[in-house]
């Protein structure tokens, strides 16, 4: 081809010739053969320039406008997107690794986002299985002045609220009881939830088979009825319709089943419901109004359900206005101060899981970022090395958004790929969830992965695309591009390059420092939780619950000559060392109270102080491991007198002796009025943690064995509890063929259990603050490694000049520390700045605790100068002479 | 950016998928010898046609054997739509063309 023709074609934008150059001259170069003679030949010169010309007129001018405003109609632009999905994936495709990495670190992400969000969506967000359940409350009485506070009441108080509320268009009342299931074959103690007739109705729910009970059924002398859980029903009736109709004994006396309730229903409630639980039978109430005690006696749990378009604060105030009125009516109202409280039965049922779900949806939040940050660093090194691609369709007169908008279809593509990764991952987690959130987050049989849960994995994963692909998205000003051209890929938009690398960088370590922060408390906190002092000893501890019927066992003599032939028996077998009994077990729930006074003002305002009570046999406290501070316990004598004699806690004696003495005092525990109303303190002992491992709630005390038809036992053994189980399971077979029992294990599962939540909460905290790091750390190394890379050139020369091995390491290294120290700086200011939001969250240690802040400082900065290793030895490899060639 | 131009390379297209020069003959002989579409601008109106998603790049794989690795389009859906309103609008063109023409014959 023509010399001039060639020249004419240099007149080519540089991207554009890149891509079209080489057909142009194949077409060019054909024309030329044609165009014979030398006007021809220079008509053909002229007509080229003239076409070159319009060309750069007409991409030009494109620029300008890319897309003209009449065209741009909606199949217009799907056909765009199609395009660029096309590009997109086209281009991934050909970098698999990248694709790969990409879609794992987001898929990972995503999927512990996901994971935590379904429970957060099923436990917190997620309304009850109830008919319309926001309008449901649960009243809680609190007396006192926190003496007790209790979601608890009296019969006729909700009566009462009933007949006189105008918010409330229904009200139900339940109570529970623990009644022993069959007769001598198979006799087993079920929780049975003793209801009004609406009760069921009230929640929403109707029988599967059968009937819900009549209001005739539910006065007092009713008939003999019950209503099957569905449970139940499957596992001891094999689910069995006809048993509709049929009876079964409960409590040594027949009902019959006049309804079984569908599988779907679950009563939720708050952890300190009194006596009422999820129950496996239930019976009508049958309440005898004549023999009621007074109405500080709180036996029963009141629900209310608020008319529609009701709020909250109204009702309460109703409530209020209600409680003014029964405390005018009623002195022993009056007397304990009685506070009403309207609650929402959602808010109060997951309440002590609240706290903890935060702060892990808030860790897995930060965890996603980091996952975001890596995926932006290996988009910025990705369009980096794709940049001369980029700076042709620049030059070829690409708009920025254009480009921005390729840059953001590729990571959209990848977040969806990370999306669907992370929705399998959940899937999985889900599953796992139950292996160890225990029974310690209420609800976690409604976690699963709905609509809700696969919108926010669909969020989460455009949120991802949005934070990861905006800073590659924006750094690609054409400004830079087509410097990049020029400049062959090194200079200021290199160094603005690793500007933006470093900011990344230093954001994923900040942020792995804060949730290694959270990690490090919770670690904290459940260290002092193992170490917590219950006040007795866990070890060598064997626990079971014993019931017997009422038509076996009528008088209190009849059951307490059957626990002195067990105690015996028992005591005798191998490998046993004591055997005590008590009425419950510590960490199994709320028990009774005892009110107490210990001056004028308590004495008149009767249960305005209340404490725990037990009743133990001689020798419980010394079985349990509990230390006797003063005197002594009781024996076989003190066993008659009842509540005569006391051991108190030293929670109590501090409060009712705080000058000491408390040995041989008088506590009152009858209110004014009563004959013989004090107890003798014999003993005191050091506080038993009975409810919470965490804290001391209420003093406490010990009355001599009050033989209940359900009774636990605790069994010191000399090796491992679990080992003669069995042989106490034998002996009370043989001694009481017709007892129930129930809860045969060790004492430290009971703590253990205790410690489930906590657990659970470490458990997901260490993963993701590993996951954080991990990630943080491949952050680092990649960010390193490419700074070497690009000064290969700079440190060729310095070895070619002289420098030490270790010099040029010892540089590198510094660079990365600089990095980490700043990372390390912001993250900790930001840690210490959200400590707010882990309080209630920690136990026994403060949000702001030093040792955990140098832990977590040093490991991030150790973890983080071993990544900037590799890096760095690789840097002192660098042959100078290849190098400097390659420049 | 000639409509012409764009509408010539939409038909030429619409017979069978075609490399650049290709598609410069076909116009050149549809238009028997009128227009000729010279490299550069006929390079550059494809790139922006291919942006606009008018024609469509063939993948390495559907090309046709023989060709000496060039670039071969296609029409897409969109451009099969321009194409149409272009054939729409023409009619129209011809039909009040001839009409007006009729009038004026009749009016003479």
């Amino acid at each position: 081809m023509d010399r001039f023709l060639r020249f004419c074609l240099r007149g080519l934008p540089p991207g554009f010739r890149e891509k079209y150059g080489r057909e142009i001259e194949l077409d060019v170069s054909e024309a030329s053969r044609r165009e014979a003679g030398f006007w021809r030949r220079l008509r053909l010169v002229a007509r080229t320039l003239a076409d070159v010309v319009s060309l750069r007129w007409m991409l030009s001018r494109a620029e300008r406008q890319p897309f003209p405003k009449r065209k741009k109609t909606r199949t217009m632009m799907l056909e765009a997107l199609r395009l660029d999905l096309k590009f997109a994936s086209r281009s991934l495709g050909k970098r698999p690794g990248f694709a790969l990495l990409g879609v794992l670190t987001l898929g990972l992400g995503i999927g512990a986002v996901t994971s935590v969000f379904s429970v957060v969506n099923g436990v917190l967000l997620r309304p009850l299985a109830y008919a319309s359940p926001e309008r449901i409350v649960i009243l809680w009485h609190d007396l006192g002045n926190g003496a007790q506070s209790l979601p608890a009441l009296h019969p006729k108080d909700l009566w009462d609220y009933r007949e006189r509320s105008e918010l409330f268009g229904e009200w139900t009342l339940a109570t529970g009881n623990e009644l022993i299931l069959g007769d001598d074959e198979d006799p087993e103690l079920v929780d049975v939830g003793v209801v009004e007739a609406n009760f069921h109705s009230f929640f929403g729910v109707a029988p599967l088979y059968g009937r819900s009970f009549t209001p005739e059924e539910n006065v007092f002398g009713g008939p003999n009825v019950a209503i099957l859980s569905h449970r139940l029903w499957a596992r001891r009736y094999g689910s069995d319709p006809a048993m509709v109709g049929k009876a079964i004994r409960l409590g040594g006396e027949d009902h019959q089943v006049v309804g079984i309730l569908p599988e779907s229903f679950r009563l939720l409630l708050p952890p300190e419901a009194f006596r009422l639980r999820d129950a496996e039978i239930w019976t009508p109430t049958q309440i005898d109004v004549a023999s009621l005690p007074p109405r500080n006696y709180t036996g029963y749990t009141g629900f209310g359900r608020m008319r529609p378009g009701i709020l909250l604060e109204e009702a309460q105030q109703e409530m209020e206005a209600l409680e003014a009125q029964l405390k005018e009516e009623n002195p022993e109202h009056q007397a304990s101060n009685l506070q009403v409280r309207a609650v929402a039965l959602h808010g109060d049922v997951i309440k002590r899981a609240r706290p903890a779900l935060r702060v892990l949806m808030a860790a897995v939040g930060f965890v996603l970022l980091i996952a975001c940050g890596n995926t932006a660093q290996l988009l910025l090194a990705r369009f980096r090395s794709a940049e001369r691609e980029l700076s042709v369709r620049a030059a070829m007169g690409a708009s920025r958004f254009r480009l921005a908008r390729l840059v953001v279809v590729e990571s959209l593509l990848l977040a969806l790929g990370g999306g669907v990764l992370g929705v399998l991952l959940a899937r999985g987690g889900i599953a796992l969830l139950p292996l160890f959130a225990g029974a310690s987050v209420p609800r976690l049989e409604e976690v699963v992965l709905d609509l809700r849960v696969l919108a926010f994995a669909l969020l989460a994963s455009l949120a991802a695309t949005l934070i990861f692909s905006l800073v590659p998205a924006l750094s690609l000003s054409r400004g830079h591009l087509v410097g990049s051209l020029a400049e062959g890929g090194r200079g200021s938009a290199s160094r603005r390059h690793v500007r933006l690398r470093n900011v990344l960088i230093v954001g994923e370590v900040a942020l792995s420092v804060m949730l290694l922060v959270a990690t490090g408390l919770t670690l904290r906190s459940f260290a002092a939780l193992l170490e917590a002092e219950p006040g007795f000893r866990a070890e060598g501890l064997l626990t079971l619950r014993l019931s017997v019927s009422h038509a076996d066992y009528p008088e209190q003599e009849n059951r307490r000559v059957l626990f002195e032939r067990l105690h015996d028996r028992i005591d005798a077998l191998a490998g046993v060392a004591s055997v005590a009994a008590v009425n419950q077990l510590p960490l199994t729930g709320s028990g009774s109270l005892q009110p107490f006074a210990y001056d004028e003002e308590t004495a008149r305002n009767w249960e305005s102080v209340t404490a725990d009570e037990r009743f133990v046999s001689p020798g419980f406290l010394e079985v349990m491991g509990a230390t006797l501070v003063a005197g002594r316990e009781f024996t076989e004598d003190d066993v008659a007198l009842g509540k005569r004699y006391a051991v108190i806690d030293e929670m109590l004696a501090e409060k009712v002796f705080p000058r000491g003495g408390a040995l041989g005092g008088q506590v009152r525990i009858e209110p004014l009025g009563t004959e013989d109303p004090f107890a003798e303190v014999v003993g005191v002992v050091r506080h038993v943690k009975l409810h919470d491992l965490t804290k001391p709630l209420l003093p406490q005390f010990y009355f001599p064995q009050n033989w209940w038809l359900t009774t636990s036992l605790v069994v010191r053994t000399e090796e491992d509890p679990a080992a003669v189980a069995a042989s106490v399971r034998d002996e009370i077979r043989a001694v009481a063929p017709d007892a129930a029992v129930e809860d045969l294990a060790p004492m430290t599962a009971l703590v253990s259990r205790a410690r489930s939540q906590a657990r659970f909460t470490l458990v997901l905290m260490i993963g993701f603050g590993i996951f954080a790091v991990v990630l943080a750390s491949v952050g680092l190394f990649g960010v390193i490694s490419y700074a070497v890379s690009q000064r290969r050139v700079e440190l060729g020369i310095r070895m070619a000049l002289g420098a030490t091995t270790i010099g040029i390491r010892r540089q590198v290294l510094a660079e990365g520390a600089r990095l980490v120290a700043v990372a390390v700086v912001v993250g900790l200011a930001g840690a210490a700045l959200s400590t707010r939001f882990l309080e209630g969250f920690l136990y026994g240690v403060q949000p702001i605790d030093p040792a955990t802040y140098a832990s977590v400082a040093g490991l991030l900065t150790a973890v983080a100068l071993l990544a900037c290793w590799v890096p760095a030895s690789r840097a002192t490899r660098v042959d100078p002479a290849k190098a400097l060639r390659a420049e | 950016m000639n409509a012409l131009h764009r509408h010539y390379i939409l038909l030429a297209l619409s017979a069978r998928d075609l490399h650049g020069s290709g598609i410069a003959r076909a116009v050149l002989e549809e238009t028997e010898g009128e227009l000729r579409l010279w490299p550069a601008t006929l390079y550059g109106t494809l790139e922006l046609m291919v942006r606009e998603g008018l024609i469509e790049e063939l993948e390495d794989g559907e090309r046709p054997e023989e060709s000496e690795k060039r670039r071969y389009y296609r029409i897409t859906r969109l451009g099969e739509k321009a194409l149409a309103r272009e054939i729409e609008r023409l009619a129209r063109f011809v039909k009040a063309a001839r009409q007006n023409l009729k009038r004026r014959g009749s009016e003479a």
